[in-house]
């Protein structure tokens, strides 16, 4: 092999040259590498923070929801004392023969036979056939009033109306079907609409016209719910 | 004896080509050496950036965290409130409410000259409705007819078709004849229902 001793001069020469060479290469590849790491773990983090500070502002949107009601006078924790008498945490049916009988002193429709209705009745609502007697008035009265003045919320999911039967109170027998509601757990149902004027006055209706059934056979109770420090918990998982 | 010639000049030349190459390789080797720099002061002046950003993200969540805990009963009464409300506005929706409604057609009802008697009224949740008015004589029932093509009147309703038409006498004797109308049809749903 022939051996160029000229090349051999100069790399002896520049040998500090090649060092820096190899020495440039392999930072600058070092320094490619750990950008790229750093953008990866930047975004990742970038990312998860997102998300926690996206999950607070809701819960701080829902916080101002609360502050304004608050501001507009209107009692988020008085309302909910109404509510849970209208949707309880756990069916009861002393709290429906109450509602019933609030209902039949307050309109004058007097109900005098009520039936469970098993088929539509299940673990969240309780169906009642009800039959009642009273003139054309008390049962408009009743029609008028029996979603929330009883106590506890009441739907009826059709009506057949005979004005002309009503003229003799006496003998005049109306059946109705009426349904009763327990809470259910929504634990992912997160609401963040404003209360609109329609909510507002379901609001003022339901402060105005129900009557509070304590649940008497334990009054001191108070209904359990499940908190989280994370509402949006489940959703994410 | 044989001589060794040396070429002198092409030696040299060679030389001179090998000078020319490592001169280049250290211009190289120079702009390596300045990129190196380059790479190092922008990473460096990204990752400050970066740091700084991800500093005013987590400032921004801590600020979040201090005000939820501070309200934190607020939030959780609300929690309640909007779970029950909105149970509460979904069962509602399964409900006739029979009245507003029956108070909407009775209004209608006393607007044209002449009102008709409700003789039935069928409400379902669906707002879907069903009745039949009773009329003591025809030019009554006739100007109903023209009051019910009326704007005023249907404005109520998303649809509405005369189902039935019948007369009705008490007997053969009597002259008292009533006639009467029935409708189908589905009633707009009222904004607020009372």
């Amino acid at each position: 092999m022939k051996i160029n001793y000229f090349f051999i001069k100069q790399v002896q020469k520049n040998s500090s040259f090649l060092v820096l060479f190899f020495l440039d290469i392999l930072f600058i590849i070092l320094i490619i590498f750990f950008y790229i790491q750093q953008i990866k773990q930047f975004n990742k983090q970038k990312s998860i923070l997102k998300d926690k500070i996206e999950s607070s502002e809701k819960r701080k949107s829902l916080i101002e929801l609360a502050n304004n009601l608050k501001n507009r006078d209107i009692d988020v924790e008085l309302i909910n004392q109404y509510l849970n008498s209208l949707i309880p945490n756990n069916e009861n049916f002393f709290s429906i023969i109450t509602a019933l009988e609030n209902l039949s002193q307050e309109t004058g429709f007097m109900i005098i036979n009520y039936n469970l209705d098993f088929i539509d009745t299940n673990s969240k609502t309780v169906s009642l056939k009800i039959t009642g007697i009273g003139d054309m008035d008390t049962f408009l009265e009743f029609l008028k009033n029996y979603r929330f003045n009883g106590g506890r919320l009441i739907t009826i999911n059709k009506i057949d109306y005979y004005p002309e039967d009503q003229t003799n109170s006496l003998t005049n027998e109306k059946n109705l079907y009426l349904t009763f509601y327990s809470q259910q757990k929504q634990p992912n149902k997160i609401f963040l609409g404003t209360i609109n004027d329609n909510d507002k006055k379901l609001i003022l209706e339901i402060l105005s016209k129900t009557k509070i059934i304590k649940n008497e056979l334990n009054p001191n109770k108070e209904i359990e719910f499940e908190s989280r420090e994370d509402p949006f918990q489940i959703a994410n998982e | 004896m044989k001589t060794k010639k040396i070429n002198l000049l092409s030696q040299h030349r060679n030389y001179l080509l090998y000078q020319n190459y490592f001169l280049m390789f250290k211009k190289i080797v120079y702009l390596l050496t300045g990129l190196f720099f380059v790479f190092l002061i922008t990473s460096l002046i990204f990752i400050a950036t970066k740091k700084k950003q991800m500093d005013v993200l987590i400032q921004k969540e801590q600020n979040l965290q201090t005000f939820i805990k501070n309200n934190f009963p607020l939030e959780e009464n609300f929690k309640n409130f909007n779970n029950l409300f909105s149970q509460l506005k979904e069962n509602l929706n399964k409900d006739v409410n029979f009245y507003p409604y029956y108070n909407l057609i009775n209004d209608s009802l006393k607007i044209s000259t002449n009102p008709p008697v409700i003789e039935s009224l069928k409400i379902d949740q669906n707002k879907k409705v069903n009745f039949t008015l009773s009329f003591n004589n025809m030019t009554h029932l006739i100007e109903f007819l023209d009051y019910v093509e009326k704007e005023t009147f249907l404005t109520n309703f998303i649809n509405l078709k005369l189902e039935s038409f019948s007369v009705e006498s008490q007997s053969l004797l009597n002259t008292s004849t009533s006639y009467k109308l029935s409708f189908v049809g589905q009633f707009k749903k009222i904004n607020y229902e009372n």
